[in-house]
This record gives C-alpha cells, structure tokens and sequence, in this order.
C-alpha cells in the first residue's frame, strides 16, 4: 500500500465540548491510484486528510506514505516529509494574491530539485498565457488550475485535495476534473481527494466513505468512467 | 449604532492589549520625556524669572570711573530710575585653589541676595558666600572664611540673579566657580577692607539701576554719556598715564594754539605801537639832513660862493668847488662837511628802510594773528567734532545684553524647543503606526465593514469608531505619562547639570499650563488627523466590493518581476504588498533618527566647539586692555579690536572687528588693505549664514551708526564672531593714532599690571569653557538619543509584526507546502533587511541634512559657530547600530513566525 492508514483517532475538545472525530479509521490506498473520500458534513473526511497530509496530528494510530510512518513527525521532518512527498490542492484555491500565476506557482517549484517544466505545464494546464497575471485577474477556473498548477510542480507522490471543485460552477468543475485525471494518467500520482459531489466517485479507482468518524463503505469502483463523461457534477 | 461598535472597541483592545499597550507605553514615555526634560527647562526658567522678580533684578548696570555725585544720583533719580552702587573688589586669594573673590557690599534695594542658606549678615565681620562658589569650597554656613588676612564668618549662602551665570568677566565663555565667587560683605566690613590698602585693584565703581515706568536704557546712558569728567579727578595712575598719552593731549594741543594766539596779538600789538613812530624817526632824520645843509650852504654864501646845496647834489657841488679852490684849508674844511653830509645821508635813508621793513613786519603779523585765529577756531573745532572730552560713563550693559543674567533661562531655551518638537515628532511617528495597525484591522474586517455599509451604517459611524481606540490610547497614554513626569521622577537628574553649574536656587519641579494642555491633547489631535487621513480612503470602497474583500494589485503593485529570481521576487512582492508597513519603517528610522539627529547635533556642536576651539586658538594667552602701555611688550602680537552688533533670529549678537598686523601669528588671516572688503570667521559666517561675495551690516551702539561690508573670505576661526581688518587700516577707519591697539596675543604670560587689564583670557580657558558645554548638554543627549532607539526598536518591531501578521495565513500555507523555518525567514522576514539596510542608508543623512537645516532655529540664542559637520565614522556606526538593532528584532520575530502553524490554513477555510 502506498497509503497505509491503521486504526487512526482524532478527537477535539475536552469535557462538554468533547468530540471524537475519527473513531479507529483504518484504510490503505495504492499508488497511482485515484481515490475519493466522501461522507456528510462532519463525517471526519476532511480531518482524516489532514491528518495524512500532517496538518493536524492524530490521537493515536499509524499513517505511513510509501512505507515512512508520518505520525509523531515534528518541525523539520514533517516540513520534509511535506515537500517531498505531498502536493495540495484547496477549495479556495489558497493562491497567494500578490504574486503573479507564474510566481505563485514557483512558491513550490522551489521546493524540489526535481520540478516538472514550469512552461509545459502551465501550457498543459492553459495557464501559460496568464502566467504573469495576478490571481484576482483571473476566473475560479483559471485560478484553481493555478493551485493545481502549484501542487503539482514539484511532481508529488501524494495529491491532497480537499474539496478542488466545490468553488466552482460545473463546467470549469468538469475540466479540473479532466485535468486532475490527466495529470494522473500522465504522472501517475495518487490522489486523495475530499468531495461533497457524488459524481466524483464515478471517474476514481478508489471509493471511500466515512460516517460519524467510521469508515462505512471502503471498495474500488470497477465501473469507472472518463471525466469527460462526468453528469451532474 | 455607535453603543453597539463602542463594545467591539473594548474587544478589539483586549485582543491587541500587547500591541496598544506597547504603543501606549512608547507614547506614555514619550510625554515622560518631554515632559521632564521641557518641565525641568520651564521650572528653571520660571524658577530663575521668580528670584529675579523677588529680589528685584536689575534692568542694567553700568561702570564710572569716579562715583556720580549726589546730585547726579538725584538727575537720575528724577528721571525715574532707582540706582544702588554695586562697588566692588576683585581680590586674588593665597588660599582656595588661588581663586579669586569679588568683595561687595551686601545688597539692599537691587538684585538682593536670595538665601540658600543661613541669612543675611548681623555682625560685621559676617559674610555670605555665592552658592556655587561655595560648593565648589566646600564651605557651610557658620564656618570661617579668610580674606586678606581677616577671618569672616559665614552667615548665609545665597544666591544674586544679576549673576546667574557666575562668570568673573562678560566676556568669559563658560564659568568657572572654582576660580571665581562672590563675598557679600556688611558696609562696616567693606568699608574696613577699602581702607586696608589691601586691595591688589582699584575699585570698581558699578551701578545697578531699575528703570520707572516709560524709562528706557537709552534715556539713563544718553545722560550718563553726557557727564564729563576732569581726568585729574580719576584715582587711578594707570589710567591717568594713558589719559595723558591718549586723550590728555587735546587740551595740551588747545592750550598751546591759544598761547600761540596770544604771542602773535602781542608782537603784532608791538609793531603797531612801533611802526606808529615811523613818521617820527623819518622827520627828524630828514630834519638832521636839511639843518646840515642849511648850516653848509650859509658858510658857502658867507664865503662869496653860491650855497646851493641839496640832499642829491651836495657831493659833486663840494668837490666841484673843492677843485676850483686855491684856499687848502677851504678844501679840507669842505672835504669834511661832504663826508659829514654822507654819513647823514646814510643814517637818513637807513633809518628809512628800516621803518619801511618795520610796516611791513607789522602787516605780517597783523595776517599772521588772523591765520592763528583760524588755527585756533578750528583746533577747537576739530577737537570738538572728535568728542576727545572724557565721558565718566566706562561701561553700560542693559540687562538683555548681559550674559550673567538669566543664563539658566537662555541655557534652556534649546532644552524646551527641542523637547516639544521632538515629541511631536514622536506623535506623529506613533500615530502613523496605530494607523497601520488600523489599517489592518479595517482590510481584515473588510468583509464585516461591507456588511454593515450594506445594513446603512454610514462611513462616519465606522471612521468614528476606528478612530476611538487609537484617541482613547493616546490620551490615556498622554495623560499617564505627564502624570508620571508631574511626579518629578527624573526631573533632578535632567537638572542636575544645571544646578552644578549656574549658580541658582534648587526649584520644586512644576509642569506649566501649557505642558498639560500638550501632554493630552497633542497625541490624540495628532492621532485623529493622521488616522482620518489614512482610515477615509480605505472606508471609500463600495459595499461590496468590501464584503468580497476583492485584493486587487494596482500601479507598482504589479511591476514585471520577469528577470529576478524566486526569492528575490517573492520578497520584492512582499515588500510591494506591506508597502505602508515598509513605508512605516522607514518612516520610523528616518523620525528616530531625526529625534536622534537633535541629540547627536547637540553633542557634535559642543564636541566641535572645544574641539575647533583648541585647534582655532593658537595664541597662549589674549590679553583685552584697559589702559593699553604706550610700547607693546616685545613678546606679544598688538590687535584693534572693537565691538559691534549683529541681530538674527530675534538674539543680539557681539560681533567683533579685530584689527591685526599682517604678520600676526595667531590668525591664519591675511586681513587685506580694504575698509570694506574683510574676512570674516567661520563661526561668524555659520551661525549668520553669510556667504563669500555677500554684504553684510553691523552696529556700533556706542557711536548709534552702521558699518557695512562684504566678505572677501571666510577664514576658518570657530572661537568667536570677528570681523578681521588690517590694524592700520581699522586705525584709520576709526579715526585712531597710528600706534593705537587694545588687545595683546602672546604665547606666553605677559608681566602686565592687572589694573591696565579688562581681562585675560588663555587658551585653557576657552578650551575647558568649550567642554563645559558638552557635558551639560550630555543629560539631554543620552535621553534623546535613548528614546530614538526605543523608537526605533519599537516602531521596527511593531511594523515587521504587522508585516509578519498580515502574511499569517500566507505563511502557513507556505508551511504546508513544506517550507522549513529558516526559508520561511528568507522569504518574509530577511527581505526586511534590505528595507532598513536602504531605509537607512537614505535617511541617515538625509535626517542630517534636515536637521542641520532646522537646528540652527532651534538654538537662536547659542553665541557660536555652528559646525554640526560629523566625521564619517558616526555615520558608520550610527549605521550598524540601526543594523544590530533590526538582527535583534529580526531574531525576535523568528519566534513569531514559529507559531503560525499550518493549521492556520484550515481554520480559515472553515
């Protein structure tokens, strides 16, 4: 397993306001795969991403990423484990506003010595013509490309993303999801990706589905289909 | 409305407590300082004006050479003017450090003495000492003092407002309490001392006058000028040499013109009464001839012969018939007649000449008595135009020219002009950074602002609400910080170099009206202005455009960063986007440094002015004369000098036009052969701001006319304002004789009579006079140059936090891409350096430069060059400092940045 989660807790609060957000969350995701994990407000999807990406840091359990255990992780060694192995794509895209597309997706270009052309890629992800425009002059579209653009520079072993497409109306959502499964073709990345949209589910290899902090439905979706033919996204 | 954003106030306070309370602390110290330092100048000044008015300050004084007369004392005293004889002693003394004491008679109507301790004397060998003079002596009331062989006991300590300043001489630079005092003595007391013989000097006749109401100075000098003297009635021998050399020769010179008058009309007077008997000699010398012939020519007749002789043809008639006779004793009787008659002849036309020589000797001295006439017409007026008379007025100074009187108070004038512009300085600093931190506040509430502007709150409501935290800090802070002052903390250190040094009561610290008034209304006024100015445009957006919180890059913003590297255009970007904090930084350095400009130009003055002075003066010793000897010592270098006014900046100013010899060595001054054409010094042309090639006017008071000139050079000379000229071509000017001079250099100790000196000043003594100020100015220059740095630190820290703040969520993110602490640093907070290092680089001299340009207004009254130039070594150093400081602060804020985690990311998007 690429990704391999075993029996992870996450709780906040104490007393009253005590909450346990993952309840012993176990599962393993394989590389190059396209994996969603979906579930209701609160369901403790977008903690248990954060938790493999090393943002937050869990109660108990183990995580580990191509075989490296990430939990217990501090400073420096979780900045490493970070740069070389994660890339991160948001909802609100995160784009810092006072650098242009170009240097914004620099910020992590910088990071690796190893980075993908930056021409090609923003020629890939359209982007090479607004290259030194500045995010607010761009669309939602065009800026979420640009976070896109951003993680995936550095060529990670690891795409989070955390809801990409939920800022955006279902065309532009469409092409990022072309992207996203091009870039996967292409690079072969893992992705892990955190959706409200039901449709998602139908063009990844992995479905995971988690409820009140417990995996509910854990399967790989035999019938995948291409992005392009995504409906009601 | 209001009621509601007021609660939100209180939370915004509590949420920044730290970063207002930082502010209000500076803010707080800030008022501290100005207060104490602006409060300690106000309290001498009021404290020393107090005195003076209690013990009833003189308006002038001035100097006779013989006492006036009681009923001169009574002109004056019907003019309206009070008088009060301030006679008095110098005595050089064996003991006390060989200091020298001035013996007066204590005080009754004009400038009493104020206690400091102890009182006035009751017996009459009691005898208070000068408070300064006394500290310096070590010697306490009830102790015994010995003056020319007589013990004293000491009655009181005081203090005289007419010597504030207790220099021995007006024209000493600094004062010197060890080596100068002054001894109030009772009448009986004096009077014994006087009567002695043992006064080394003559005694000096001063008196101290109050003008009535409507008088002036000029009414009492007009009439004391105007009181002449017989120079026989001056008691003093030295003078009367000098008179008679001087002076004295114009009645020498009336005296002999009359004299001659007098000769010549009795000469003439002489030859009229003998030219008169001309006619007389001439007739009876005609009547001896005719009577001789007649005589002949009735012996010829009787003789048978004609007997027509005349005066013209006796000669040849009588040798005629001489050789016509036969008759020998005929011949030789004949022969003796005619040489009878030729002697006659010759007496006649002899005595002829000479009566004609005698009319004309006569019309001579007649011219001659009329040309004397003249010569002495106009000797007498000549002798009058030139006023050779002898004025008994030596001396006058009316108060304000006196540099003994209110020294404190002219000493502090800088203190308070310093202190309240440097506040302001500091407000206006702090108010632009609560302004940033406003700013802040106003772009991350950006979407709460648009909501209300949506609900119809109006753009007042949220100008008045954000303006209310940065004006109630202040005033708070304002009125903490005078309170804390009020307490007079500090207020004794700041005045202690006063007290050490001006001979003044100790004064309770007070804090004027105005100070108050200042303390709390300046830095909420001043925090209004600048936050309106910068919170209105940032409240002009729409609605929505607010409630989207649209950032958009405009103007240099979005300059092409093509060619540079990342990180360098990742911090350029930076620095673009926390432009206004940037701009505060460097706003903050440049008014830090300002502050710290005033400091440091207070401390290179004085530096430069010892400094300068010890390299300017080159002679040992400059002896200023009273009564000059008619030969110059051999050793010495002979100078004109006289004393002349020059106004600026509302201050009246000794300027001096010194007259030297070409070959004088203590000048590196070639002094030309122009009346008009002159070098001046440099101090002169610094604080006057005269130029090469300008013309320029001074006044001579004394003679009420006005000498213009232009300047052929400025010659470098820092210890004095002059004016230098040729000596014979100043003589000239002047209208004195060619041998005329009034001022000695020498290098070494000349043997002259103390009493034909005004003073002496030597070289040590300016160069220790010039250090005096340096550390009296030094209490003020660490203060101000303490509060630049914590300005500095302060607005640096405060200003990169906000920067840092404001990039909080930017630097999460980048934390979670995997950024590692030290390239995070690199990124936001290292290209902070290149803010301050240039920052810095600009505004050092820049601040400099502008304070050099203002400095000057801000010491109107300081009698000196103004060379504030500093040696390229403070630059460097005043450079790194600033530099150490932002490492400082840098480290600090690496914590800072430390506790951004990347969960900051998520809690935003939640």
């Amino acid at each position: 397993m690429f990704v391999e989660v075993s029996n992870i807790k996450k709780s906040y609060g104490e007393g009253g306001s005590f909450v346990q957000v993952l309840k012993g969350v176990s599962v393993g995701v394989e590389k190059g795969e396209m994996c969603v994990i979906q579930g209701t407000s609160g369901s403790g999807k977008s903690t248990l991403l954060n938790c493999i990406g090393g943002l937050d840091e869990v109660d108990t359990g183990s995580i580990k990423i191509d075989g490296k255990e990430i939990v217990g992780l501090k400073g420096e060694k979780l900045s490493d484990y970070r740069r070389e192995s994660l890339g991160f794509i948001f909802q609100f895209y995160n784009l810092i506003p006072n650098l242009t597309i170009r240097e914004n997706v620099q910020v992590c270009q910088y990071l690796t010595e190893n980075a993908l052309d930056m021409d090609e890629l923003l020629n890939v992800l359209g982007l090479y013509e607004h290259q030194h425009k500045f995010p607010s002059q761009l669309s939602g579209g065009q800026q979420q490309r640009c976070a896109i653009a951003r993680a995936l520079i550095k060529n990670p072993k690891l795409l989070l993303c955390d809801e990409p497409t939920g800022a955006l109306d279902s065309k532009t959502s469409r092409d990022i999801l072309i992207l996203m499964e091009k870039i996967n073709k292409q690079y072969g990345t893992t992705m892990l990706i955190v959706t409200h949209n039901n449709s998602i589910k139908n063009m990844v290899d992995h479905v995971i589905y988690l409820k009140d902090g417990e995996i509910s439905k854990n399967y790989l979706n035999e019938t995948k289909v291409a992005a392009c033919e995504l409906e009601d996204l | 409305m209001q009621s509601v954003l007021r609660k939100r106030v209180l939370r915004d306070l509590k949420t920044n407590f730290l970063r207002y309370f930082a502010l209000g602390l500076m803010i707080a110290m800030g008022i501290f300082l100005v207060v104490t330092i602006v409060g300690s100048a106000e309290t001498l000044t009021k404290g020393t004006e107090k005195v003076a008015e209690e013990t009833k300050l003189e308006d002038g004084e001035f100097e006779v050479f013989v006492p006036l007369t009681k009923a001169e004392c009574d002109t004056i005293a019907a003019k309206n003017i009070e008088l009060e004889e301030h006679f008095f002693y110098d005595l050089q003394l064996d003991g006390y450090d060989q200091s020298t004491v001035r013996l007066l008679k204590v005080r009754e109507r004009i400038d009493k003495l104020y206690y400091i301790d102890g009182g006035e004397p009751e017996k009459k060998n009691d005898i208070v000492v000068e408070k300064r003079y006394a500290i310096e002596h070590e010697l306490k009331v009830g102790g015994n003092f010995e003056i020319a062989g007589v013990t004293y006991n000491i009655s009181g300590i005081a203090v005289v407002s007419d010597y504030d300043g207790p220099q021995k001489e007006l024209s000493d630079t600094s004062c010197n309490s060890k080596q100068f005092g002054l001894v109030f003595m009772t009448e009986d007391a004096y009077e014994d001392f006087k009567s002695s013989g043992k006064a080394q000097k003559s005694e000096d006749y001063l008196y101290a006058y109050r003008l009535g109401d409507g008088v002036t100075d000029k009414v009492l000098k007009d009439y004391l000028k105007d009181l002449k003297i017989d120079a026989s009635e001056v008691d003093d021998e030295l003078f009367t040499e000098y008179w008679d050399r001087t002076g004295g020769v114009e009645k020498k010179l009336r005296d002999a013109v009359k004299d001659l008058s007098k000769a010549t009309k009795d000469v003439k007077k002489g030859l009229t009464e003998l030219t008169d008997n001309n006619k007389d000699i001439n007739d009876a010398t005609a009547t001896l001839m005719n009577t001789y012939l007649d005589e002949t020519n009735d012996a010829l007749k009787k003789n048978g012969m004609k007997g027509n002789l005349t005066e013209d043809n006796f000669e040849s008639e009588i040798n005629d018939i001489c050789e016509k006779s036969d008759n020998p004793f005929l011949r030789l009787t004949l022969k003796n007649t005619r040489d009878q008659l030729k002697d006659i002849k010759k007496y006649k036309d002899g005595i002829e000449e000479y009566t004609d020589g005698v009319e004309k000797l006569h019309d001579g001295v007649g011219e001659m008595s009329d040309g004397v006439d003249e010569l002495d017409e106009a000797v007498d007026d000549a002798l009058d135009e030139f006023d050779i008379s002898l004025s008994n007025l030596t001396m006058f100074l009316k108060r304000s020219d006196n540099p003994r009187i209110f020294a404190t108070k002219n000493d502090k004038v800088v203190d308070i002009e310093v202190g309240i512009i440097a506040g302001v300085v500091i407000f206006i600093l702090l108010a632009y950074v609560i302004s940033v931190f406003v700013v802040h506040s106003i772009e991350s509430e950006s979407s709460i602002i648009g909501t209300l502007y949506s609900m119809g709150v109006t753009r007042n409501d949220l100008l008045t609400h954000y303006i209310t935290l940065p004006v109630v800090v202040t005033f708070i802070a304002g009125l903490l910080g005078a309170l804390i002052a009020a307490t007079g903390i500090m207020a004794p250190m700041i005045a202690e170099s006063s007290y050490s040094y001006f001979s003044i009561p100790e004064f309770n610290f007070e804090i004027p009206y105005y100070l108050w008034i200042y303390s709390v209304c300046c830095p909420p006024i001043i925090a209004v202005i600048v936050n309106v100015l910068v919170i209105k445009s940032k409240l002009n957006r729409t609605a929505l455009s607010l409630i989207k919180n649209e950032v958009k890059q405009k103007g240099i913003k979005k300059v092409n960063l093509k060619g540079l590297s990342f990180v360098n255009a990742f911090r350029i970007r930076q620095m673009l986007r926390e432009m206004r904090s940037s701009l505060a930084v460097v706003f903050g350095i440049f008014l830090s440094l300002l502050v710290f400009m005033i400091g440091v130009n207070c401390f290179i003055l004085c530096n430069n002015i010892a400094k300068d002075y010890e390299a300017d003066t080159r002679y040992g010793y400059m002896y200023t004369l009273k009564y000059p000897e008619e030969t110059p010592p051999e050793n010495a270098s002979v100078a004109y000098a006289y004393t002349c006014k020059k106004s600026t900046m509302g201050y009246n100013f000794d300027v001096t036009i010194l007259g030297i010899e070409k070959d004088n060595p203590y000048f590196d001054v070639d002094p030309g052969d122009s009346k008009v054409d002159v070098v001046i010094s440099s101090a002169f042309a610094e604080k006057f701001g005269l130029k090469t090639g300008e013309e320029f006017v001074v006044s001579d008071e004394e003679k009420e006319c006005k000498y213009a000139f232009c300047i052929n050079e400025i010659a470098k000379y820092s210890s004095g304002f002059y004016i230098f000229m040729d000596i014979d071509v100043m003589r000239d000017m002047m209208g004195q004789p060619d041998d005329h001079y009034n001022v000695l250099f020498s290098d070494e100790k000349l043997d002259i009579d103390p009493g034909r000196l005004y003073t002496i000043t030597s070289r040590e003594d300016i160069v220790n006079g010039a250090s005096v100020f340096t550390s009296l100015m030094m209490p003020m220059v660490y203060t101000i140059s303490f509060a630049s740095a914590a300005i500095l630190c302060v607005v640096m820290y405060l200003m990169m936090k906000v920067m840092i703040d404001r990039s909080a969520y930017n630097i999460s993110l980048i934390k979670v891409f995997g950024y590692r602490r030290r390239e995070v640093r690199k990124l936001y907070l290292d290209g902070n350096f290149y803010i301050v290092a240039i920052g810095a680089l600009i505004c050092l001299p820049l601040s400099k430069g502008i304070m050099n340009t203002f400095f000057p207004y801000m010491v109107p009254n300081v009698a000196c060059g103004l060379n504030l130039g500093a040696p390229i070594w403070f630059y460097v150093i005043t450079y790194l400092v600033m530099i150490v400081l932002y490492f400082v602060i840098n480290s600090m804020l690496v914590r800072r940045i430390d506790k951004f985690t990347p969960a900051e990311v998520l809690k935003n998007r939640e």
